[in-house]
C-alpha cells in the first residue's frame, strides 16, 4: 500500500477548486481541502468513474500537505485507494505522485457529482445531506 | 338666547360688488345649518373677512399694523375703475329673540396723486330701528371681540388650537368665556374704592391722633396683607409650574424605572446570549471536525478490508519468524523435531536456512511495518462515527435560541432608547430635587397663609378699634362702615374669581367632552376632556387616567377634532349661542373625523354657517346633513372676472 508524501501538492481543476471554495465560503466545510477530500472519499465509496485530469490550468490547492491533512484521513484515503484498486484488479499506484493523482481524479469526479446533487439546495440542506452520506 | 345672522350686505367689498345674502330664519327649530358653496377663489374667505371687518375693523384681518395699508386692495377692482373714490361697506343684521341688530361699517377710498388710502366714514350700531351711541361697546356686549375666533373661524384657526398651546389672544378669549375679566375689574374697582375710603379716613383722622395711629396701622396691615396675598398668588402659580415639572419628571422617572428593569433584563439576556454563543461555537467546531473527518467514516468499510488483509500478512510474517526460531533451537539441541539426532548433512542444510532467514532483515522490517499499519487501520475502523443528526439539530436549536435572544435584546434596547444608566440616575436626582422644591414652595405658601391669617386677625382687631374711635365722629363712622363693606366686597370678589374659574371650567369641560365624545373616532377609549389650569387640554381615558394628547401620540386629525370640540364647547359655554361661521374648516381632515364632526353640527345649539367647497362636503355627507340644512347658497362668477362673484340661493 502506497503512502502519500506530505510534502507534495494537490492540483485541482479550476472548476473543482471553485466549487470546493464555494463549499468553504458557505461554511459547509472549514477549508477548501476538506471539501475536496470529502468529494474524493464520496467518489471512492460510490466507485464513481474517474478520468485522467487534463494538466492545463490545474491549480495548486495547497503548496504543502504537511499538517493540513489529518493523518487518519490520509490513511483512510490511502487504504481506500488500495482496496478499490485491488477489488477492480487495477495496478496499484507505484509512488506518492500516482496515488495523489488517483485521489485527485476521484475528488474531481466526486465534486462534479455533488455539485449536481446539491444544485439549488441551501446550506442546511447540504449539511443534512452530508449527514445522510456519512451515516 | 341664540344670536343669529340674518343678512349680510356687501358693497364693493372684494369680489362682491353689490351682494345681499339673506339667511332665512323663519324655519323649524330642528334645522340649524346654512351652507354656502363656492370653489376656491370664489369668495368664501372674503365673506368671512367681511363679517370680521364689519364687527372688529381692519385689525381683525391684519393684526399686524404694518400690514394694514394692504386693506386698500379690498375695494372691488371693477368698481374702482369706474369710481376711484368710491365707498366700500358691509352691513350685518343679527337677530336675537325679537330684537334686530344692524351693524354698518363704511370706508371711503381716498386718492391723492399716486397715494391711495382709506378713511372710515360710518360705523354704527342700530338696535331694532334705534341708533345706539357707542357702537364698539354694543358690539362687544353682543359678540365680544376676544371671542371672535370661537364664532368665526377657519381651518387655520383649528390648526392653531390643535397645537394645544395657546397664544395670549386665545387665553384672553377663554378667560372672556369664563367671565374672568369682569370679576377682575370688580376686584380692581373695589381696591380703588378701599384706597379712596382710607385716604378720606386719613384726612378726617389727621386731627385725632389716636384714630390716625390706628388708621395708619390698619393701612400698613392691609398693605402687608396685599403684598403677602400677591406673593402667595405668585407662589401658587410657581407651585403650579413646579407641579407640572414634577409630573413630567415623575412620568420620566416611571419610564426610567421601566427602562431600568429592561436594562436588567438585557443583562440577563446578554449572559444567556454569551452562553448560547459559546455552546454554538463548540457544536460548530464538532460539526467542522466531523465534516473534516468524514472520509474516515465514509471509507471505513474499505479500510476494514485492508486491515484484515494486513492482518493476514502479519500472521504469515510471524509464522516465518517462528520458523527461524525453531531452526535455531534444532541446531543448538542437535536434535530433530522427531527426537532423533541430526546428521551433518541435515545440520548443514539447517544452518544454511537459518543463515538465509537471519540475513533477511526485510522480513523483520515488514513484520514490524505490517503490525504498525494493522494497528493504525484497526484503530481507524474502530473510530466511532459522530451523531451528526444530533449535532446539526442542536446547532439549529442554538441558532434559533440565539436569534430569539438577539431580537429580544434589540427590542429591549429600542424600548430603552434615550436612556442610559447615568441618565436614569440623573432623572431620579432631578425628581428628588423637584420634590424638595415643591415642598419648599408649599411650606412658603403655608407660612404666608399663617401670616395672612395673623394679619387678618390683627386687622379685624384694629378695625373694631377704629370703629369704636370713629363712632365718636359721624363722618368717620360712616367711612368706617363703607370701608367694612369694601373689604367684604373685595374678599367676596376674590372668592368669586376662584369659584367662577372652577365652575366655568367644569361647564366648558362638560360641553367639550360631550362634543368630543361624538366626534372622536375612539369613543370607547376616551371618557372626556379636562381643561388644565393653563387652559391646555387633557384627555380623560376610560381607565380614569388623564393624559396629555401628545403623550398618547394623538394624530393631527385627532388633535384638530379635539380643538374643534374645544372651540365649539367654548362657544356654547360663552352663553352667547353666537353663530358659528366656519370657512372650509375640515378640508384636510381624514374622512372619519370629517364625517364625525359634520354629523355633530346639527346638535349644536347655534346657527351654523358652513362655507365649503364641493370637496369639503361630498354628496354622502351632504345627504346626511340634508334634514338639517335650511338653505344652500352658491357663489358663482359673472364671466371669468375674479372680482365679480355673486351668491344665489340654490
Amino acid at each position: 500500500m502506497k503512502r502519500i508524501d506530505i510534502t507534495k501538492t494537490f492540483r485541482p481543476t479550476p472548476e473543482a477548486r471553485e466549487y470546493a471554495k464555494w463549499l468553504k465560503d458557505k461554511k459547509i466545510f472549514e477549508r477548501v481541502i476538506d471539501g475536496y477530500l470529502f468529494a474524493a472519499a464520496f467518489a471512492i465509496k460510490n466507485n464513481l468513474d474517474i478520468l485522467p485530469i487534463p494538466s492545463k490550468d490545474r491549480q495548486h490547492i495547497v503548496v504543502n500537505l504537511l499538517g493540513l491533512i489529518d493523518d487518519d484521513v490520509r490513511l483512510s484515503l490511502e487504504a481506500a485507494v488500495y482496496a478499490i484498486h485491488k477489488r477492480s484488479k487495477k495496478p496499484q499506484p507505484t509512488n506518492s505522485d500516482e496515488l495523489i493523482e488517483i485521489i485527485s481524479q476521484y475528488a474531481e469526479a466526486g465534486l462534479i457529482h455533488l455539485k449536481q446533487k446539491w444544485q439549488g439546495k441551501v446550506v442546511n440542506q447540504i449539511q443534512d445531506d452530508i449527514r445522510k452520506i456519512v451515516n | 338666547m341664540q344670536i343669529k345672522l340674518k343678512s349680510i350686505h356687501f358693497q364693493n367689498w372684494k369680489c362682491f360688488q353689490d351682494q345681499v345674502i339673506n339667511f332665512n330664519l323663519d324655519t323649524v327649530v330642528t334645522k340649524n345649518i346654512w351652507v354656502v358653496f363656492g370653489d376656491n377663489g370664489y369668495g368664501k374667505t372674503s365673506l368671512l373677512q367681511g363679517i370680521l371687518w364689519c364687527l372688529y375693523g381692519v385689525k381683525a384681518i391684519f393684526p399686524d399694523t404694518r400690514q394694514q395699508p394692504k386693506f386698500v386692495t379690498f375695494f372691488n377692482s371693477i368698481a374702482v375703475k369706474e369710481n376711484p373714490s368710491l365707498e366700500m361697506s358691509v352691513i350685518l343684521t343679527f337677530k336675537q329673540g325679537e330684537e334686530l341688530y344692524r351693524i354698518t361699517r363704511v370706508v371711503k377710498r381716498l386718492v391723492r396723486g399716486n397715494n391711495v388710502n382709506f378713511k372710515q366714514t360710518t360705523f354704527s350700531f342700530n338696535k331694532s330701528g334705534k341708533e345706539k351711541p357707542d357702537t364698539k361697546e354694543n358690539i362687544e356686549s353682543l359678540l365680544p371681540e376676544s371671542c371672535k375666533e370661537l364664532f368665526f373661524f377657519d381651518g387655520k384657526k383649528i390648526e392653531e388650537y390643535a397645537k394645544l398651546t395657546h397664544s395670549k389672544e386665545t387665553r384672553n378669549a377663554i378667560e372672556q368665556v369664563l367671565g374672568i375679566p369682569e370679576i377682575r375689574n370688580l376686584i380692581d374697582d373695589t381696591k380703588k374704592v378701599r384706597k379712596e375710603i382710607e385716604q378720606e379716613f386719613d384726612n378726617i383722622s389727621s386731627t385725632k391722633n389716636e384714630l390716625k395711629k390706628v388708621s395708619q396701622e390698619l393701612n400698613e396691615i392691609k398693605d402687608n396683607i396685599s403684598i403677602k396675598e400677591a406673593t402667595k398668588n405668585q407662589t401658587l402659580q410657581d407651585l403650579q409650574q413646579e407641579r407640572i415639572i414634577l409630573n413630567a419628571l415623575d412620568k420620566e422617572a416611571r419610564q426610567s424605572d421601566e427602562a431600568q428593569s429592561k436594562f436588567d433584563e438585557i443583562n440577563k439576556l446578554e449572559k444567556t446570549e454569551s452562553i448560547v454563543i459559546k455552546d454554538l461555537e463548540q457544536i460548530s467546531e464538532k460539526i467542522k471536525t466531523s465534516f473534516r473527518k468524514a472520509p474516515i467514516y465514509l471509507l471505513s468499510g474499505l479500510v476494514r478490508e485492508i486491515a484484515d488483509e494486513i492482518h493476514t500478512k502479519t500472521l504469515i510474517n510471524n509464522k516465518q519468524l517462528a520458523d527461524t526460531s525453531l531452526l535455531e533451537k534444532l541446531i543448538i539441541n542437535d536434535e530433530c523435531v522427531c527426537g532423533r539426532c541430526i546428521d551433518t548433512e541435515v545440520r548443514q542444510y539447517l544452518e544454511e536456512q537459518l543463515e538465509k532467514a537471519k540475513n533477511s532483515r526485510h522480513l523483520y522490517k515488514q513484520a514490524v511495518d505490517n503490525q504498525k499499519l494493522h494497528t493504525e487501520l484497526s484503530m481507524l475502523c474502530r473510530t466511532p462515527s459522530p451523531d451528526l443528526e444530533l449535532l446539526l439539530l442542536r446547532r439549529d436549536r442554538l441558532e434559533e435560541d440565539l436569534t430569539e435572544t438577539e431580537q429580544a435584546i434589540k427590542k429591549l434596547k429600542q424600548d430603552t432608547d434615550g436612556f442610559d444608566r447615568d441618565s436614569i440616575k440623573k432623572i431620579w436626582q432631578k425628581l428628588y430635587q423637584q420634590e424638595n422644591a415643591l415642598k419648599q414652595k408649599q411650606d412658603q405658601i403655608d407660612r404666608l397663609e399663617r401670616d395672612i391669617e395673623e394679619l387678618e386677625e390683627e386687622q379685624s382687631k384694629l378695625q373694631k378699634q377704629r370703629k369704636k374711635l370713629a363712632s365718636q365722629n359721624k363722618e368717620a363712622a360712616n367711612l368706617s362702615r363703607q370701608s367694612d363693606i369694601a373689604d367684604r366686597l373685595y374678599q367676596a370678589a376674590d372668592e368669586l374669581v376662584r369659584w367662577q374659574i372652577d365652575n366655568s371650567r367644569e361647564i366648558i369641560e362638560q360641553y367639550t367632552s360631550e362634543i368630543h365624545q361624538k366626534i372622536t373616532n375612539k369613543p370607547e377609549e376616551y371618557k372626556g376632556v379636562r381643561i388644565n389650569q393653563d387652559y391646555t387640554l387633557g384627555i380623560k381615558q376610560k381607565s380614569g387616567d388623564i393624559v396629555n394628547p401628545e403623550e398618547i401620540n394623538f394624530s393631527p386629525g385627532e388633535k384638530e377634532t379635539l380643538a374643534f370640540a374645544f372651540i365649539a364647547g367654548l362657544n356654547q359655554a360663552s352663553g352667547k349661542a353666537a353663530p358659528l361661521v366656519m370657512d372650509t374648516p375640515f378640508g384636510h381632515l381624514d374622512p372619519i373625523h370629517k364625517k364625525n364632526i359634520i354629523n355633530s353640527l346639527p346638535e349644536l345649539p347655534s346657527q351654523v354657517i358652513l362655507l365649503a367647497t364641493g370637496e369639503d362636503l361630498p354628496q354622502n355627507i351632504l345627504d346626511d346633513l340634508a334634514p338639517y340644512i335650511v338653505q344652500t347658497h352658491v357663489i358663482s362668477r359673472k364671466g371669468d372676472n375674479r372680482f365679480s362673484s355673486v351668491i344665489k340661493i340654490e
